[in-house]
């Protein structure tokens, strides 16, 4: 799938679509930019203006939170990180899981089914459980967020990947690749991974939302990203100590959270019902 | 009148020509009408609206009138008190119209009691019978089982009995055989004559081919592009064609007895198939086994392997080229022996033998173009490891002009290319490897008159420049008739014949080829229609000759012992009456 | 249909010893040992303790003689709470969890199963646009938004319901929780039913019971269903795992003492033997409701069985 395919929500047909894909885009601009445009830092506290409600009168414009830090600045602060370790990791989870889906399904026979036993055996780890362990033994250490989440993510990439090379192993231009007399190597190379793109492709719409909730889910438990960094999980935590007195410091990031998903979800979507191949072939 | 439809037409939004349009004709109970036309034609299209079973957008205009009630526009309830109990439908592929998480016996049963037909407690009785009447052997095991677990032919029947069900006046067959192995084909064809003349069930059957237009109706209807362009007794549209489009079909009908090729020039043989035996481990349905099979294939010759489904004869194939390992025997390329697993063997070897297979589309990688899609042969052995960006352009511009294709669809991905073109890339694609041997497996079944002719005389002419040898994998009489020099037979994994062209056709030595030379239909009125051979059971039988349940001829030894193969007047049969038997017509 | 079942029984063991394994060693590798919280001890009492706890044995034997406890039943003292057994623990927790995520099921099912056939049945029109946003909605928020949130509208504001376990009556205090709970999954099987359906819907075979003169409802019932199930009940193996990894954040947001926050604070408290007994516990659930998923897919789509 070509990268002017991949923009092309941007100019979807459908109003939903491109409302959706102008969205996102406007809050990963929002949250790249807008730290470095606010006078506020994310750090700055100020303790003569905690827990002002939003408004734009004194230059809150989202409030503060019960340091004083302007909210509007952290919540974007918190949007880069969530976002960029949703994409890391996915990243990594995509790598591990094709490259063991696609081995075990080209190799077949044993090697195929010791390498599923695995992924049988660690699916059925109630993994989320096993992270949060391995958290808080090894102490909060930030690059432990990608490897957990890439961890978890893999498993289901894997299952998926080895199941479509299982089907394509038997199609017909593989085989004759094979009768061609090409090398196992440049034949899951250039003919079963391009065409693993397509589910590839699918499946990456559904595990990025997935490592979104995943990172905010673990720092919302008080896991992740540690103070004074933030990520939007740990806003709505912070958030949810206070949402009787300041309602705001929970429903700010928690919308931005769900928009964030939201659009994601859409897109991914729409993307899906572009790459089925039951359309008119793609 | 029974069925008047007047002016029909079919739109869909969006879309400049209608799918139908003008279409008109009338049918008395009893009476049957054949529709043919070419794919696309609006065959399927004019079916699904006589019973209003199109899509939501599409727009229907005209009149559909059964028994003088309008069906057009008559709004689902009306509808419903129309379908199967006044027309009924059978579909083209009963695997895919037949529910596959219920039984035959659920599906039944649901007809039964939406119609009133049984009670909730009494629908067995009625059920059974219909199996029956669709001459279903054993109704009692279908009733109990799962449509992936019946027979092609099976699965049909069972799609007929539900259309039965409710005994509706009309039954409209839309492509009822097109998936059917040509002697099931016969069979399922009988039934609905039997159905016509005994129980007075007028026919509408759909298809594109004239072989099962020209004995199983009175009158037929021609469609091109949605629209009728002649209509008249079968008789006289087949003698008299007047419209050039039923002119154009009737002159492409394959014949069986257009000339066949003349006899290979004998020469050593280059593939030699010694004892070679294949079998699935798989529990209940065992498909394509090979059974002790020998054959050999000479330099520039054309051997046809024929037989249905279940014959084995893409076993044999595949196993020939190492995609599938055989359990015992061996096969020889100019006499050395090859690893029996493809990737035990070494490239080199691996090129010597190349295939082509059904699917055009499926045999060519949809990530690539055209272009990349040839220069993989290109790139191995004999050419420099890297070669040069306009080296590669020249090489497969030149592999593309030996198939006669234009060098302007290297650029192309597969599925820009018509069915024919991306055919004769994979045949580009073979022939670069340099091999001596070329698979073709069902190389050209998939393709219509035009393209399948071409096809065929691109093979024949790479066979006469470079003396490839062919194996032709197919069911199709006349594509054997028009291309091989020697064909051999194949039924239930064994090798039943192995006769020269002219002499297979002319005088069959074997039953089973004599039945199957007579369930194909022929394209024309005044010949005999085809035959049905007794259906198969559902194994073949243990002991014996595997064809001998369902042998005119057979005798006591037949079920004691199966037949080697002898040489009876230059054909090599299996058979033990072989001698004392004449198959001619 | 008994081999199907047979053959899934007998690969589910080797799994299931495999995951014990990999927790166990995890367990164990983990840095800082159950007694680093306390004061520092004197070496001959740590040596003492750790005799005791078997600790100074080779791990293999370690391991033995814990699949053995296992086997039993007894999954071993809990290092924190020194009074009680692993088993006991999560004995007495087990109901509270068993409710919540038992009842969280059932709701989203039936709901999420109906909201999914409404908007198939009616698609494209406003009811199905309706479903539709709010379905993708639903997904959109996870749990620990939700839970705050409805406590925050439903509990402190407009006080319907409790807000908190302690808070209200029996059914009362359940009903904020299991909704929640049952929220991102509801969306989820309406969004998946309904693709399905439509799906099914344009199938041959549905043609063809028309064609047969079945009425809408017939063909619905007794056409559509099992086949439109087989993606629903699929996903239903993920869902039960993410629906128990769900329950951790509800019970913390509403105090509920349920598994989820004993597994949170044994792990806080280093206390290593209810880690992996709650662990273990976990994985064989989700591995028996795995497999009792896998039989409802075989029951619906015979063609499985055959393989």
């Amino acid at each position: 799938m070509s990268l002017r395919a991949a923009l092309s929500p941007l100019a979807g047909r459908t109003r939903g679509v491109r409302l959706g894909a102008w969205l996102l885009l406007g809050v990963v601009a929002l949250a790249v930019l807008g730290p470095e445009l606010s006078p506020h830092d994310y750090r700055d506290t100020n303790f003569d203006a905690r827990l002002l409600p939003p408004g734009l009168a004194g230059g809150h414009l989202f409030g503060t939170d019960e340091l004083g830090r302007d909210l509007f600045v952290r919540t974007l602060t918190g949007t880069r990180v969530t976002l960029l370790v949703a994409l890391v990791a996915s990243l990594v989870s995509l790598v591990i899981g094709v490259a063991w889906g696609s081995i075990a399904g080209y190799a077949g026979g044993r090697i195929d089914a010791f390498m599923m036993r695995a992924v049988d055996a660690l699916y059925a780890l109630p993994f989320i459980f096993l992270v949060i362990l391995l958290m808080v033994a090894f102490e909060r250490n930030f690059f432990l967020i990608f490897v957990a989440i890439g961890a978890i993510n893999w498993l289901d990439m894997a299952r998926i990947v080895r199941g479509q090379t299982l089907s394509l192993k038997q199609r017909e231009f593989v085989l004759a690749a094979e009768l061609l007399g090409v090398r196992p190597a440049a034949v899951l190379w250039r003919h079963v991974m391009p065409n693993l793109l397509g589910v590839v492709v699918v499946y990456l719409t559904l595990t990025i939302p997935q490592a979104i909730l995943v990172e905010s889910f673990l720092s919302f438990l008080g896991l992740g990203v540690q103070e004074p960094g933030t990520s939007l999980g740990a806003l709505v935590n912070s958030g949810v100590a206070h949402m009787e007195r300041a309602p705001w410091l929970l429903l700010v990031p928690s919308t931005l959270l769900a928009l964030v998903l939201f659009c994601c979800h859409f897109l991914g979507d729409d993307l899906r019902d572009r790459l089925d191949p039951r359309r008119s072939g793609s | 009148m029974l069925l008047d439809v007047a002016n029909l037409e079919v739109a869909y939004p969006g879309s400049a020509r209608p799918a139908v349009a003008g279409v008109s004709f009338a049918l008395e109970r009893g009476e049957s009408l054949g529709v043919v036309g070419a794919s696309g034609s609006g065959k399927t299209q004019t079916a699904l609206a006589l019973l209003g079973l199109l899509p939501r957008e599409a727009r229907v205009s005209g009149s559909v009138r059964l028994d003088g009630a309008e069906l057009l526009g008559a709004g689902e309830r009306g509808l419903n008190r129309a379908r199967a109990r006044r027309i009924g439908m059978v579909f083209q592929d009963p695997a895919a119209a037949l529910n596959p998480c219920l039984t035959i016996g659920r599906q039944l049963q649901q007809v039964l009691l939406a119609h009133g037909i049984a009670r909730r407690a009494g629908w067995r009785p009625a059920a059974r019978r219909l199996l029956e009447r669709v001459g279903l052997p054993d109704p009692e095991r279908v009733l109990t089982a799962w449509p992936h677990q019946l027979s092609g032919g099976m699965r049909q029947r069972a799609m007929i009995a539900l259309a039965l069900a409710a005994a509706p006046d009309v039954v409209v067959a839309d492509e009822p055989t097109t998936a059917l192995d040509v002697t099931v084909q016969a069979g399922i064809l009988a039934l609905l004559r039997e159905l016509r003349e005994e129980d007075g069930v007028a026919l509408v059957l759909i298809t594109h081919d004239l072989g099962v237009i020209a004995h199983n109706v009175e009158r037929v209807l021609v469609l091109a592009d949605g629209r009728p362009v002649e209509a008249g007794a079968v008789r006289d549209v087949f003698r008299e064609p007047k419209h050039p489009h039923t002119c154009a079909l009737v002159a492409a009908a394959p014949r069986l007895d257009a000339p066949a090729p003349p006899p290979a020039s004998p020469s050593a043989p280059v593939l030699s198939i010694e004892r070679l035996s294949v079998s699935y481990a798989g529990r209940g349905a065992a498909t394509d086994a090979v059974r002790d099979l020998s054959l050999e294939v000479g330099r520039g010759e054309t051997l046809a392997i024929v037989g249905e489904s279940g014959s084995g004869k893409t076993t044999l194939a595949r196993a020939v080229t190492g995609l599938v390992t055989p359990g015992t025997g061996r096969v020889r390329l100019r006499g050395e022996a090859l690893a029996p697993a493809l990737r035990d063997r070494e490239p080199a070897v691996r090129r010597r033998i190349q295939m082509v297979f059904q699917d055009p589309q499926g045999s060519l990688d949809p990530a690539l173009t055209v272009r990349e899609i040839l220069a993989e042969p290109l790139g191995l052995g004999g050419i420099a490891r890297r070669p040069s960006a306009g080296a590669v352009q020249d090489a497969t511009a030149a592999l593309l002009a030996r198939v006669q294709l234009d060098a302007g669809l290297l650029p192309r991905r597969p599925h820009e290319l018509s069915g024919g073109q991306a055919q004769r890339v994979a045949i580009a694609r073979a022939l670069a490897a340099g091999p001596e041997v070329l698979v073709c497996d069902e190389a050209v079944s998939a393709l219509d008159g035009s393209a399948r002719a071409g096809v065929l005389e691109l093979l024949e002419r790479e066979q006469a420049a470079t003396g490839l040898a062919l194996v032709f994998i197919t069911h199709d009489l006349a594509v054997v008739r028009r291309i091989a020099h020697r064909v051999a037979v194949m039924y239930a994994g064994y090798l039943c014949e192995l006769a020269d062209n002219a002499a297979l056709f002319a005088r069959p030595r074997h039953p089973y080829t004599r039945a199957l030379l007579d369930a194909v239909p022929l394209p024309d009125p005044a010949a005999p229609p085809a035959a049905a051979p007794p259906p198969a059971a559902m194994a073949p039988p243990a002991n014996g000759c595997t064809w001998q349940p369902r042998c005119r001829h057979a005798i006591e030894r037949c079920t004691r012992e199966m037949p080697g193969l002898a040489a009876v007047g230059g054909t090599l049969v299996a058979c033990h009456r072989a001698a004392e038997l004449d198959l001619r017509r | 249909m008994l081999r199907f079942i047979l053959v899934r029984l007998a690969s589910a063991v080797p799994t299931l010893l495999l995951v014990i394994a990999v927790a166990f060693l995890m367990v164990r590798a983990a840095p800082g040992g159950p007694f680093d919280a306390e004061r520092v001890l004197p070496p001959e009492t740590a040596a003492n303790l750790a005799a005791a706890y078997h600790l100074d044995e080779p791990l293999p034997v370690q391991f033995a003689r814990y699949l053995g406890g296992v086997l039993r039943g007894d999954l071993g003292p809990s290092y924190y709470y020194r009074d009680y057994e692993v088993q006991e623990l999560i004995a007495a927790a087990l109901p509270v969890t068993a409710l919540l995520a038992g009842l969280a099921a059932a709701v989203a099912l039936v709901v999420g199963l109906a909201a999914g056939a409404c908007a198939a049945l009616t698609a494209n029109s406003g009811t199905d646009r309706l479903v539709t946003g709010l379905a993708m909605t639903g997904i959109s928020v996870p749990v620990f938004v939700i839970a705050p949130l409805m406590v925050l509208a439903f509990a402190v504001h407009l006080g319907w319901f409790p807000a908190s376990w302690t808070g209200g009556g029996r059914g009362e205090r359940l009903v904020l929780p299991v909704i929640a709970l049952a929220l991102p999954h509801i969306a989820f099987l309406a969004r998946l039913t309904r693709g399905s359906l439509l799906e099914v819907l344009s199938a041959d075979f549905i043609r063809a019971a028309r064609a047969q003169g079945l009425g809408t409802w017939r063909v619905l019932r007794v056409h559509a269903l099992k086949p439109a199930l087989l993606p629903v009940v699929s996903y239903l193996g993920p869902a039960l795992a993410s629906l128990l990894t769900g329950a951790v954040v509800v019970e913390a947001v509403f105090g509920i003492p349920g598994l989820g926050q004993l597994f949170v604070r044994s792990g806080l408290n280093r206390d290593y033997t209810l880690v992996l007994g709650i662990v273990i516990f976990y994985a064989a659930l989700i591995i028996v409701l795995n497999l009792v998923v896998d039989l409802v897919y075989g029951w619906l789509d015979p063609r499985v069985r055959a393989r």
